[in-house]
């Protein structure tokens, strides 16, 4: 189980993310939505260790993931918002790379990443440099990434950013699966609809403080509103688009 | 697979692999091709200085055997002594550039921090695996610098007036140029981190490269300038200048170690040990502060906030009458202004062209009047300086446009490909390239020929102004690419090819067309010829430009991967 608790970043004294707690439980799908600038990736990367915590504790089996880092993110598997990779490594050379930092046996590891990279539909670009690759190709090398290691903790910020709609429908499935084999899955998306077909509980954001934690089907009875993107508006009270969307027009057709 | 090899591939630890991963990186650098033709230039650079190791003391040897001949020691000892102070220069130089050439590997970069935190790495070992693979490339390159010539030189030196033992006085010399040459990349070490420490990443990205830039121009301007020091006054006597001079403290540690007592050496000695201590220190220090800053990736971006005052790349966009050519003309000045890896080679290759004029302007105060009138050096250096500079910085730019950088970029241009839009686009970008490589190193002789030559400044300038554009159309013939939206083709000749090919050229445009323009000062006649000969070699060459404009589409250079696939399958 990964427990956040009262988890805080300042930044020069301003808080970009305040008193965040929740949990993700094995075979959970939590949903970790939020408007740009509400603190969803600070929250995750915060986890992942690329930044450090003003102030709370995040849990992991009950332990407090400092203790031992390296030993933590052995257990977790992480896909970026932005695809970060070394562009002149090959797709197959990027997840030996990952698969040798988690101390994966050489001749296990070989097999995974050429399956994976099958799986994915990129075994013709395997040896082909990164920097070749499209935005949904570098999307499926850094999913294949995440699970290599056949993480028990998955964290997801926009993973369907770039996916098409077979790899997309394939990385849906993938994630029912994964749930039902006890994996924990923490899922940060802008995309409320992909949020409320996949997860079952939803986290929602707002100037980094949580607003709503619950089961979407809770929330949308309690607000009385037939869909996650009317909660959210409600809960994060969103500005009227109308108004706005008028005035581009206005701009384009000058 | 050998056996070095299956030891080198096979995984221990995240240090060992994180070790392994970054030695590679700095084997292929991204500033240089991703096709490992890097790996092979670079064991091509080494295996060459490695050769002249070997064979520049072999003609040494003439000198030394005269030298033992002598009824007096004294000459012998100023020339061996100079002997290794030039070779500890000139192979930290080498060590020098690559370090600087390394710049932005020298440590962990933001996408390092951002890749590699999330996996089950600390910090330490990011940071350790980082210094690790450094600290072990830069030991090999050291080593194959200074091993040959740490004893081919004492070899060919031994003689009647050579008392001390050969194996003494290589390890001096061993120990001198490995001394200097640490203690150059330490010091850069430390510059480098010094900047990360003191500045936020929104400044260092500009003010680092900045710094890179200016250290690139002036080692390579050093190169030449070795030559005319006066290393046997300076050996002979020790002046005071040698006291701020650390070549001069490395070369004293030689000494020292050689058995020399001399109170002046043993105190240069001491700085040569207090300096490497000292570059070691700043080194280790900055490399904690980034250890322990490290997290500053994640949270600052590079950039400014606030636009540019002028913007030059619009302004210099009105010289083009189609939208379609001020498009692509202020795409192409704006990338090169902010491309790092493009304004790195252009850096890289017109500081060779500077570095030759230097040569030439001191060939020209301390060499030349020895042999020749003062004034006909001058005017010979004056003549072929434009020529020079105007060579190299078209040559930067046609290669630091062949550097691949924005492919996503591709659509636009693809989406707009027509062929009028085409060649209107193609001739916008050939007359870009020329105006900001081409003209400026003409324009900017000007005073320094009208000084020279008076009024026939100008038709000097004019006659070369048609030699650059005859050549500047010569070396943009082929061109069929929007710059930085295609893939690398890989490299068509090896490296010592592309080398001897852009040495003939330089010899026929800026030596041999240099020494023409000269006749023509005597003889005008000379001029009309010569200009006439380059109006139709341009003309030629244009015609030949712009018939590849009309026949081919865009190059948009689709990944090979095919075709590495099928050559990885073979081997």
């Amino acid at each position: 189980m990964l427990e956040v608790r009262n988890l805080t970043k300042r930044f020069r004294g301003i808080p970009a993310v305040e008193n965040v707690s929740f949990t993700v439980r094995p075979g959970e799908i939590l949903g970790y939505a939020g408007p740009n600038g509400s603190g969803k990736s600070t929250t995750i990367k915060m986890i992942t260790g690329l930044i450090e915590p003003s102030d709370g504790a995040i849990l992991f089996q009950g332990v407090d993931v400092r203790r031992d880092l390296a030993a933590f993110k052995r257990r977790v598997g992480y896909i970026p918002e932005e695809p970060h990779l070394y562009p002149h490594l090959s797709g197959l050379e990027y997840l030996t790379l990952i698969g040798r930092l988690r101390g994966m046996n050489a001749r296990i590891l070989e097999r995974k990443a050429e399956d994976l990279l099958a799986l994915f539909d990129l075994r013709d670009h395997r040896f082909s440099p990164l920097a070749s690759y499209s935005k949904g190709m570098r999307q499926r090398v850094l999913i294949s990434a995440a699970l290599l290691g056949d993480p028990e903790l998955i964290i997801l910020d926009e993973p369907f950013s770039g996916l098409d709609v077979s790899a997309a429908l394939l990385f849906r499935q993938l994630l029912e699966q994964l749930a039902q084999r006890g994996k924990m899955i923490l899922f940060s998306s802008h995309v409320l609809e992909i949020v409320e077909k996949v997860c079952s509980q939803v986290v929602i954001l707002c100037r980094g403080q949580v607003v709503a934690q619950d089961s979407i089907a809770n929330l949308r009875n309690l607000l009385a509103l037939p869909s996650l993107v009317e909660v959210f508006s409600q809960l994060t009270r969103q500005e009227d688009f109308t108004v706005r969307a008028a005035e581009i027009i206005s701009v384009v057709s000058r | 697979m050998n056996v070095i090899e299956r030891y080198y591939l096979h995984t221990r630890s995240p240090f060992a692999e994180l070790t392994r991963f970054f030695f590679d990186g700095l084997l292929r650098p991204e500033w240089m091709n991703n096709d490992g033709s890097f790996q092979t230039r670079l064991i091509q650079i080494v295996s060459a200085i490695f050769c002249a190791g070997i064979f520049f003391p072999r003609e040494l040897r003439r000198t030394y055997a005269f030298l033992h001949t002598l009824p007096a020691p004294g000459r012998y000892r100023a020339q061996a002594s100079s002997d290794w102070m030039l070779a500890m220069l000139l192979i930290s130089l080498a060590v020098a550039v690559w370090t600087v050439m390394q710049w932005r590997s020298l440590f962990p970069s933001g996408r390092d921090h951002l890749i590699l935190t999330p996996q089950p790495v600390t910090r330490g070992q990011l940071f350790g695996a980082k210094l690790a693979a450094l600290l072990i490339f830069v030991t090999l390159f050291i080593l194959v610098l200074t091993l040959t010539c740490g004893f081919t030189l004492p070899a060919v030196a031994t003689g009647r007036w050579e008392l001390r033992p050969l194996w003494l006085r290589a390890a001096a010399l061993l120990a001198g140029s490995i001394g200097l040459s640490y203690f150059l990349c330490l010091a850069l070490l430390a510059l480098q981190g010094v900047l990360m420490a003191i500045l936020s990443i929104r400044w260092f990205e500009s003010v680092s490269f900045l710094v890179q830039a200016i250290l690139l121009f002036a080692l390579l301007c050093a190169f030449p300038l070795v030559s005319y020091l006066p290393v046997r006054e300076a050996v002979a006597t020790v002046p005071q200048w040698l006291d701020w001079f650390p070549p001069g403290w490395f070369w004293a540690l030689a000494e020292r170690i050689a058995g020399s007592h001399d109170p002046a050496i043993v105190r240069l000695s001491h700085r040569a040990e207090a300096g490497l201590a000292l570059a070691a220190l700043i080194a280790a220090t900055s490399y904690l502060i980034s250890y322990l800053q490290f997290n500053r990736y994640a949270l600052e971006i590079a950039g400014s906030r606030s636009g540019p005052l002028m913007d030059w790349s619009a302004q210099f966009a009105r010289l083009f009458p189609s939208a379609q050519g001020r498009g692509v003309s202020e795409f192409v000045l704006r990338t090169l202004l902010r491309g790092r890896q493009q304004k790195l080679i252009v850096v890289l290759i017109a500081g060779i062209g500077v570095a030759l004029v230097v040569d030439g302007w001191f060939s020209a105060t301390y060499v030349g009047p020895r042999y020749r009138t003062a004034s006909s050096v001058m005017r010979e250096a004056v003549v072929s300086m434009p020529l020079t500079l105007s060579f190299f910085s078209l040559l930067a730019v046609r290669r630091a446009f062949r550097t691949p950088a924005a492919l996503s970029a591709n659509w636009i241009f693809r989406f707009f490909e027509t062929r009028a839009a085409t060649r209107q686009e193609l001739n916008s970008m050939f007359l870009t390239f020329v105006l900001v490589a081409g003209v400026p190193p003409i324009a900017a002789c000007l005073l320094i020929e009208w000084a020279v030559f008076g009024r026939d400044a100008i038709a000097i300038l004019l006659v070369e102004s048609l030699m650059m554009a005859a050549f500047a159309e010569y070396l943009f013939r082929n061109w069929c690419s929007i710059p930085f939206t295609f893939l690398l083709n890989p490299g068509r000749r090896h490296f010592i090819q592309s080398a001897s090919i852009h040495l003939g050229e330089f010899t026929i445009y800026s030596l041999i067309g240099g020494f023409i323009v000269l006749q023509g000062t005597v003889d005008h006649s000379v001029w009309i010829l010569q200009a006439a000969i380059a109006c139709a070699g341009a003309l030629w060459f244009e015609r030949q430009r712009r018939a590849a404009i009309c026949d081919a589409p865009l190059q948009f250079t689709e990944p090979a991967a095919d075709a590495i696939e099928v050559l990885r399958l073979l081997d």
